[in-house]
């Protein structure tokens, strides 16, 4: 079975990886949170729930997604293969209603009427909006004020499927306070309402729950890639924000101790800039925020501070507790790339291969080629476009100058009835 | 002996509701503060919390939100609540608790953070997200207990019966009652089976009973006065000063907390 699949970095019954993790929550959310991990504990041992969660996956969704072999990419480097996991394929253009589905199931299961959302970049605020339409849920939906302006497709998006969409305009106004904001809706209508958090973070049980629905990334790059080339993967590369699509696609390849992992983070505007970037693992230090134990970026006295990223999606002050460990444990690495470098590889991206990356996606892409060259012919990287870059027309025409879209924008707007 | 178990003797005995009232240090300024606590001790003040700022409250409300915005924005921190705890000590015989969330005490370090507590004065700490659960990491109890500060336990209406017999192993002082489902300030609605919850409680622990969370007029404390042994009054506070503007008439807030006819 699906759900049963089990390694040696997973949690203990507490939620703990190693010091990490756990349920840092305030006493009004623990009883709904043991409702949910009892929910979930359940769910995994019915082959229903993996029935249906599978069949939603394939007849709704479209999986399995695409591993693509980048040819011309490839090429361009002279170094390592270098294959694509087209998860913006999916239904809503990113990995994330994967664990919009299977979470949407328990809400049902436990018989909740709503659903809570955070959201950054728009494509979790979008997919818990999608699967709320598709189940009947009530749907809100927080986003920080910043997000809400520079993610502005979404939210249209978001409000199309129903869902109200509540714009953040406390602290930095960005994902961790939309997250803030969720929990609070969630203290305040726990008995209606399921919190369906959008990453691997938050208090035990969420990492452990959206990693296991996200690793169906994993599991099918497995077989896909023995299908293709006969044997595993030498690096798995990608973006890491709260660690959703990087947990899914690595979680099935941790026992493969051939197999590298490498986590990008999002670098801004370079990760010596105080408060001008999101990579935890270079200026991050322990904490416990947001209900888990983890790396976070944080001030003298443990106050998360301002991140920065050209992709919305990544701009968070934390990263997932499993993450943390398997830093820890030296089993997953990070690097980071800055915003510049996230632009140059979307537009080579799209050039070379007419695949157009998400932001957040561009920077797994960005480090792919830097490591591709490093490495012999016959090795094998397997890069996660976890999203597709419809949503981020707006930042890159700005980051490109495009003053044909400009033009556009400024015509859409004086003739706009 | 601790400076609460005095207090709630002297409340029992005068046989009316104990009040403990709340400041966010740093907020208006660390100089209001002092004069604010004054006007909260003269007010009636059993019990005053003075709460570290921090960037992500994951309990509280707007108002309190952004008064914690506020304190941080002058960098208010630890250290400050340290010394404005310390002054308190010299001047008053109120019990002071420290409240805030717990990545201030682990980024401070827990066993420095309780000991600095307990010498500048603080005789307890309400840090809502630190479940006794977390203790074999974190020996945040430990250390409370090893410096006599009360670890108030923090239960609500979602409460299981499990949870609460969890909480009441480690249960000293009082037990902070939340009155309804939500974070602090005056929009939450008191839960219709708060006061079955209260006698539960009654049941089965001596504590007694702080309810808090949106408690702002005497009508708030007439609902409750059946079964509440002390009240908080925390975000009305600083509702009054945020319309204030910013001459802030202590003396409107002294007469505010006496109108509450406890």
């Amino acid at each position: 079975m699906f759900f049963s699949y089990k390694t040696k970095f997973d949690a203990d019954e507490s939620g703990h990886f190693g010091s990490f993790g756990g349920r840092y929550a305030p006493e009004m959310l623990i009883p709904t949170l043991v409702e949910l991990e009892n929910a979930y504990n359940k769910a995994k041992k019915d082959p229903a729930f993996e029935k249906e969660f599978f069949y939603l996956l394939k007849h709704y969704s479209g999986r399995p997604t695409p591993l693509y072999f980048a040819e011309n990419l490839t090429k361009k480097f002279q170094g390592a293969k270098i294959y694509l996991k087209n998860e913006g394929l999916n239904l809503t253009g990113a990995h994330k209603i994967t664990h919009c589905i299977g979470q949407a199931l328990l809400a049902k299961k436990m018989g909740k009427k709503r659903l809570i959302a955070e959201t950054g970049a728009g494509q979790h605020g979008v997919a818990t909006a999608t699967v709320a339409a598709r189940f009947g849920f009530e749907c809100v939906v927080y986003m920080g004020e910043e997000d809400v302006k520079r993610q502005r497709p979404n939210v249209f998006w978001m409000q199309q499927l129903g869902a109200k969409v509540i714009s953040v305009t406390h602290g930095t106004k960005t994902l961790k306070d939309a997250v803030n904001a969720a929990l609070k809706d969630w203290i305040t209508n726990v008995k209606t309402s399921h919190y369906l958090l959008g990453s691997t973070v938050g208090p035990h049980p969420f990492p452990s729950i959206n990693r296991d629905f996200q690793s169906i990334v994993g599991y099918e790059v497995k077989k896909q890639i023995k299908e293709l080339e006969g044997r595993l993967p030498d690096y798995l590369v990608a973006c890491t924000g709260g660690g959703s699509n990087s947990m899914g696609l690595f979680y099935r390849f941790l026992q493969d101790k051939s197999v590298k992992a490498i986590g990008v983070e999002a670098g801004g505007k370079g990760v010596h800039k105080y408060g001008g970037h999101a990579a935890r693992f270079s200026g991050g230090k322990v904490g416990v925020v947001q209900g888990y134990k983890s790396y976070f970026l944080q001030d003298n006295y443990g106050n998360l501070i301002k991140t920065h990223s050209i992709s919305a999606g990544l701009d968070y002050a934390g990263v997932g507790p499993q993450l943390a460990y398997l830093h820890e444990k030296k089993r997953v690495s990070f690097v980071s790339v800055t915003d510049k470098e996230v632009i140059k590889a979307y537009k080579l991206l799209v050039k070379t291969e007419g695949i157009i990356p998400a932001l957040e996606s561009a920077h797994a892409v960005a480090y792919a080629v830097k490591l591709a060259p490093t490495l012999p012919k016959d090795k094998i990287i397997v890069v996660n476009i976890s999203g597709r870059g419809d949503k981020d027309i707006f930042i890159v025409a700005e980051a490109l100058k495009d003053r044909e879209w400009f033009e556009f924008l400024k015509d859409k707007v004086t003739n706009h009835k | 002996m601790n400076k609460i178990d005095t207090q709630i003797r002297k409340i029992k005995s005068s046989k009316s509701i104990g009040l403990m009232t709340h400041v966010v240090v740093g907020y208006p300024n660390l100089r209001a503060n002092e004069q604010l606590i004054q006007a909260l001790v003269l007010g009636g003040s059993d019990f005053v919390e003075l709460q570290i700022p921090f960037s992500d409250p994951l309990a509280d409300g707007p108002l309190i939100m952004q008064a914690n915005e506020i304190a941080l924005k002058q960098h208010v921190n630890v250290k400050d609540v340290f010394k404005l705890l310390n002054n308190c000590k010299k001047k008053y015989d109120t019990p002071f608790l420290l409240m805030g969330y717990f990545n201030s005490l682990y980024s401070f370090g827990v066993k420095r953070f309780c000991e600095e507590a307990k010498k500048n004065g603080a005789s307890g700490l309400i840090i809502p997200d630190i479940p006794p659960e977390e203790e074999h990491q974190e020996n945040f109890l430990y250390y409370c207990f090893k410096n006599d500060l009360y670890a108030i336990r923090v239960l609500s209406p979602a409460s299981t019966s499990k949870r609460v017999k969890i909480n009441l192993n480690y249960a000293k002082g009082f037990l902070y009652l939340v009155r309804g489902y939500g974070v602090t300030g005056s929009s939450i609605k008191m839960d219709k089976r708060l006061k079955t919850l209260a006698s539960n409680l009654k049941k089965n622990s001596s504590l007694p009973l702080a309810l808090g969370f949106g408690i702002a007029k005497s009508k708030d404390i007439d609902d409750v006065r059946d079964f509440a042994d002390i009240v908080v009054v925390g975000s009305a506070i600083i509702d009054i000063i945020m319309n204030q503007g910013k001459r802030i008439n202590f003396r409107f807030i002294e007469k505010y907390l006496r109108s509450l006819h406890l």
